[in-house]
């Protein structure tokens, strides 16, 4: 037996394995990137994603400077009134602002009639899921929500 | 997450340029054109991923690469089959991505702004399903092409995309039953026209649109089981009136009876399936001659054959993948119109890979459509990067009713 390295149905059997390997390869990296669906739907009530806010300009003073990491935990209320989590003391943001809460594997926003309003990317937002990297404004208050890593 | 994407970005260039090497190794001396295919792909889709993270970060990258790599294996195979049709699938599919690129990038105010124009959907639909009953040629037994000058192309396909943002506007706001009729009617009307063109498989895909769209809007199971009743007394009145379904029926029944007449195509397509194997024979080393129609509607045997059951599985998986990730931006979509509009176009592109994927393992009564992002074909290429271009476009979610 002598293997002749450019022989092609030698080269050609390599080739078909390979070729099956690396389209597996594929699948399971985009499952891989697919889990996180997964991971979302199979929570259950009282345990939540784990996301984040990351201040991005505190425009309307509290506590929180820029670059605070923020926890959601299941819900958090943002406002210009001493019960909320998230204080923002200024004059153009509503006394009960908005609230983000988890429900149902994702991160709601709710913008709780507020007179400036809540955007979200921009745009603004009534109720809306909330992706990580969306970019929250309320007032002049820019914040980003973050996943879990 | 980027991370991970860009892993997945090089997984699919391992798997064209391990492709393309096997096929340039097949031809002495070595093929050059394979390298420039290598080349070329590599390009455009690194262009398309950069200018897609460029101007919105937001959306769903995996649709992208996920058709991209089932385009892969689709002209690996053309490539294999016939040099020349594979250079005018590349044509396409380049065509494909700009288009795609296209509704991405300029359809800034959004999609919900379409949903007014309803009437002209209905129009177009009418049009686009009636036309190949009037001016077509009749290919493959089917009478659904229509040549103008000398570009020839399916209007069944346009018919599809007009039916289903018809229908996305027309059901979006549904409140009460009596505005279920005129929607029921244009698809009677579309069906109807398919029906007597002889193209069973887009009637079929026609029909499971209508029923999921129309089941998404009311979240009404009755309509189904309605739907599904007249789908039965229907699909038995033209058994029948016709003796094209007839013959479809009785070879689907059983194919060796007829192995050198009628059925002919399906057997030649179960024995590549099983010459293949799981791994196939190795690119370049079966015999895809004796497929017909190898480039489009059968070229999932021919896939099976020469790339292996695991790479034909692999098909449907990403298929199915595919999907998954379009009804999730659907999920997403914050109006009902964007909503119906990214569910009806995933389930066209979904059943069509089912339909035709069935047909040709005799599953089901083969019907001649092609396999998205697979097969040989302009229109189809073209038909499946828009739809996917929509869904990229909704998966970015940055759409709002107030505008």
């Amino acid at each position: 037996m002598n293997f002749n390295i450019l022989d092609l149905s030698f080269l050609s059997v390599i080739f078909k394995v390979v070729l099956v390997i690396i389209v597996f390869l594929i699948i399971m990296q985009a499952l891989k990137i697919m889990s996180k669906d997964v991971k979302r739907s199979t929570l259950k009530g009282g345990k939540n994603l784990g996301w984040k806010l990351r201040l991005d300009y505190s425009g309307d003073g509290g506590s929180f400077i820029s670059g605070d990491i923020i926890p959601i935990g299941s819900r958090i209320s943002i406002g210009r009134n001493q019960a909320n989590q998230l204080l923002l003391p200024s004059q153009s943001v509503s006394a009960y602002h908005a609230r983000i809460y988890f429900e149902d594997g994702r991160y709601m926003l709710e913008d709780l009639k507020s007179t400036n309003g809540t955007y979200i990317n921009g745009v603004r937002a009534d109720k809306k899921s909330l992706q990580p990297g969306d970019e929250i404004r309320i007032s002049q208050t820019v914040l980003v929500v973050m996943d879990d890593e | 997450m980027t991370k991970s994407l860009r892993t997945l970005q090089f997984y699919i260039y391992l798997f064209l340029f391990f492709g393309f090497l096997n096929l340039a190794l097949l031809k002495k001396p070595i093929d050059l054109l394979a390298g420039i295919f290598f080349a070329v792909l590599l390009v455009i889709i690194s262009v398309t991923v950069r200018i897609l993270k460029k101007y919105y970060p937001m959306g769903d990258h995996l649709i992208f690469l996920l058709a991209i790599s089932l385009c892969s294996i689709g002209l690996i195979m053309l490539f294999r089959l016939d040099r020349k049709i594979a250079v005018r699938q590349l044509v396409w599919l380049v065509l494909g991505i700009f288009l795609f690129l296209f509704i991405v990038l300029y359809l800034k105010k959004g999609i919900i702004k379409f949903s007014e124009y309803r009437y002209i959907f209905l129009a177009g639909t009418i049009i686009f399903m009636a036309m190949a009953t009037f001016f077509g040629v009749e290919k493959l037994g089917a009478k659904n092409w229509v040549k103008i000058g000398l570009v020839g192309f399916q209007p069944s396909e346009f018919g599809k995309i007009f039916l289903i943002l018809y229908l996305a506007s027309a059901l979006s706001d549904i409140c009460s039953r009596k505005q279920l009729i005129e929607p029921c009617i244009v698809i009677g009307i579309s069906l109807g026209f398919m029906v007597i063109q002889k193209d069973l498989g887009t009637a079929l895909i026609i029909f499971a649109i209508a029923v999921t769209m129309v089941y998404l809007s009311t979240s009404k199971t009755r309509y189904v089981l309605i739907s599904l009743g007249l789908f039965s007394i229907g699909g038995m009145a033209s058994y029948a009136m016709f003796s094209h379904i007839r013959r479809r029926i009785m070879i689907w029944w059983n194919p060796w009876l007829y192995v050198y007449n009628e059925s002919y195509q399906v057997v030649q397509s179960m024995y590549a399936i099983a010459m293949g194997g799981i791994f196939g024979r190795g690119l370049g080393m079966g015999n895809p001659g004796y497929v017909a129609v190898n480039e489009s509607d059968f070229i999932f045997s021919v896939i099976c054959e020469e790339m292996g059951l695991l790479i034909g599985f692999s098909v449907l998986i990403l298929h199915f993948l595919l999907f998954y990730r379009s009804i999730r931006s659907a999920i997403h979509a914050n109006n009902n119109f964007t909503k119906l509009l990214v569910s009806g176009l995933s389930v066209m592109i979904a059943v069509q890979a089912l339909v035709i994927v069935g047909g040709v393992t005799g599953f089901i009564p083969l019907t001649g459509i092609t396999l998205p992002f697979v097969s040989y074909g302009g229109t189809s290429l073209l038909i499946s990067f828009l739809a996917l271009g929509i869904i990229q476009k909704v998966s970015e979610g940055d759409e709002s009713e107030r505008k």
